[in-house]
């Protein structure tokens, strides 16, 4: 078994804090997907992982063994780099060999798994050239194979598509979810692209600021966000936040008033805050409806238009609000200045508290 | 060719022409006959060409020993400046230790001090460890050459962290990496080090005429040095001699020209 587990895991360059307790637990052959913007630590964890950063504090388990001061080659780890790292002046052959030659793997053996690996990976034509002479997809390629030969208990990729252009991203992306049901190696991915996360990720970890914000699945995450951060960073566009004061909580309907004074009643009860609490309220773009009636109607102008072809996403200015993302399905193209009415989904509302986590909203379905 | 090429290249001819007519009487009158290159003026070309110098310098002055020395010296500088300064480089540029930055601060320090200050501290401190007068004694200054270190450490500079990263999750040891991933990167400014000991050990003069008192260790330099104080008057042997002095380091120069200009640009505009 190869399960990977992080515990308590800290790391500080000079004074700066760069993994602060971070508590991990990765299931064996689960592909988990480490998401968050620059600097957040993910990248420098992956480099504890590897070996290549020792801990300031904390553990790391593979399984049974306990490696936090294993050096990288004994780990059973293998890491695809940003960069690819290829060694330049070896072929493609002598890049994934590198790795067994360095075990003293029989010279058949080798042979017959970089053989392998290169008709897997579609490298077989390009076995004997350098790096140098590569495109920077089979470059990519050549890094994963160097990776998979080596048959690791664990693969750790850092950010291993920003190099490619849209299009071979996207082919890529595919092929590397298809490799992993194949392989079913425990896997651990580094990505600051969103997209990339919520596609790839059975797990999906979010970081900010050297800690975890929250771990589950990629629906669970983008359907109950933990707090404000993830919120705000899973989803495109980005979810709407409406600042908002409580006033009363009566029959199962609380009445947040909003920075113009205006009231909005929503059906939430059980909310872990008292009157005059200050609230997020969080609604995402394809959560607002059109034609809207009620206490949470919102009167709003269009102002930009942006048409995807599937579907538009409009930006409006909201009375007594700001600015909203409203997204619509379809192609559409109101003029800007349009008025438009909208009202919330309330099943789909998310409410955050004043120290930016999730208020209790269970009840929410049950009203709306 | 434009008007102004040409105005170039004759300058450029001129001045290479100003540059090489030393040398190519030097190699003129290695050829010339006894007491012929003393005539004033002296002539461009010998009357009647003969290799009688060359056998004179063998024969008599034993001019093979001092090859010899010369010839096993510099290799031995170059192979032991190789072996030290390399791994030196590699550690300073690619290595997190402690006192790294210490180290290279006194490096940068010892190299603004001119070599000849620390020549009489270093003959006393090999005369304390039984080195004068020994091949040993004139390589000592040649094992690790700060500005050979400096040469390394810039060029390892260039080379990705993550390469060295990759190799040690690949399982590679330190010295693995050395061997296999970085001395094959560094292969141009190998040859240029390599050259650049070679030259130096080959020409230097001071320090092998300080720590050599045996002429039979003497390097060709120290030698030739010797001669002319002896037979000053033998003007085309002392040719023949210089000849024998130069032309090898010239003729390496020339075949492994092209890697060593490799090693100079590489560092700068390295992809």
């Amino acid at each position: 078994m190869s399960g990977l587990r992080i515990e308590e895991a800290c790391k500080s360059f000079s004074a700066r804090q760069i993994l602060d307790r971070v508590t991990l637990d990765i299931a064996d052959g689960s592909f988990a997907v480490v998401v968050g913007p620059s600097g957040c630590g993910k990248s420098t964890l992956l480099r504890t992982i590897a070996g290549l950063e020792p801990l300031d504090q904390g553990a790391i388990h593979l399984g049974a063994r306990d490696i936090t001061r294993l050096p990288p080659g004994q780990r059973d780890i293998a890491m695809v780099f940003q960069s690819y790292a290829l060694y330049p002046h070896l072929t493609v052959r002598e890049n994934m060999a590198f790795a067994l030659r360095m075990r003293h793997e029989p010279a058949n053996a080798i042979d017959r798994a970089v053989r392998q690996v290169a008709e897997m990976l579609d490298l077989a034509d390009v076995i004997d050239r350098k790096p140098g002479q590569l495109s920077g997809g089979q470059r990519q390629r050549v890094a994963i194979g160097r990776a998979i030969v080596r048959k690791p208990a664990v693969f750790l990729f850092d950010e291993p598509l920003s190099n490619l252009d849209a299009g071979l991203r996207a082919r890529v992306r595919l092929d590397f979810v298809t490799r992993h049901q194949q392989l079913r190696t425990t896997t651990l991915y580094v990505t600051h692209d969103q997209v990339e996360a919520m596609t790839m990720a059975d797990t999906l970890i979010v970081m900010n600021q050297g800690r975890i914000e929250q771990i589950g699945t990629p629906s669970e995450l983008y359907a109950r966000p933990a707090n404000l951060f993830v919120a705000r960073f899973l989803g495109m566009p980005e979810m709407n936040l409406i600042a908002g004061t409580m006033i009363e909580t009566r029959g199962g309907i609380t009445n947040v008033m909003l920075p113009s004074g205006k009231t909005l009643a929503v059906p939430l009860t059980g909310a872990a805050s008292g009157r005059g609490a200050r609230l997020t309220l969080g609604i995402r773009p394809q959560d607002l409806i059109a034609h809207g009636n009620g206490a949470m109607r919102i009167d709003a102008s269009v102002r930009l238009v942006e048409r995807m072809g599937s579907r538009t996403n409009i930006h409006v200015v909201a009375d007594g609000i700001g600015a909203l993302v409203w997204q619509r399905q379809g192609d559409c193209a109101p003029e800007p200045g349009t008025p438009v009415q909208l009202s919330i989904d309330a099943s789909a509302l998310h409410l955050f508290g004043e120290d930016g986590s999730r208020l209790n909203t269970e009840t929410l379905k049950e009203h709306a | 060719m434009k008007p102004r090429e040409m105005l170039v290249t004759g300058l450029a001819a001129c001045v290479a022409l100003f540059t090489a007519l030393p040398l190519l009487w030097m190699v003129s009158a290695s050829f010339m006959q006894p007491g012929e290159a003393a005539h004033a003026p002296p002539p461009l070309l010998p009357s009647s060409p003969t290799l009688a110098n060359y056998a004179q310098l063998f024969r008599n002055y034993g001019i093979g020993t001092y090859l010899f020395n010369s010839l096993v010296i510099s290799t031995l500088a170059t192979l032991l400046a190789l072996i030290f300064t390399v791994p030196a480089g590699y550690a300073l540029a690619k290595l997190r230790f402690s006192g790294r930055v210490t180290i290279q601060w006194m490096l940068v320090v010892a190299i603004l001090v001119p070599g000849q200050i620390g020549m009489l501290p270093l003959f006393l401190e090999l005369k304390f460890l039984g080195l004068v007068n020994s091949y040993a004694g004139v390589l000592v200054p040649w094992l690790a050459g700060i500005f050979g270190i400096f040469l390394v450490r810039q060029y390892c500079l260039a080379i990705p962290q993550e390469m060295i990263e990759a190799a040690r999750l690949d399982g590679a040891s330190e010295f693995a990496i050395l061997r296999h991933i970085i001395l094959p990167t560094l292969a141009p400014i190998l040859v240029t080090l390599a050259l650049f000991v070679f030259l130096g050990c080959w020409n230097d003069f001071l320090w092998p005429l300080i720590i050599l008192s045996d002429q039979d260790l003497y390097t060709l330099p120290v030698a030739l040095a010797a001669f002319s104080r002896e037979h000053a008057e033998d003007l085309e042997v002392m040719m023949a001699g210089s000849v024998i002095t130069t032309l090898p380091v010239l003729l390496l120069f020339l075949v492994l020209q092209r890697f060593y200009l490799d090693g100079l640009l590489s560092g700068s505009v390295k992809q």
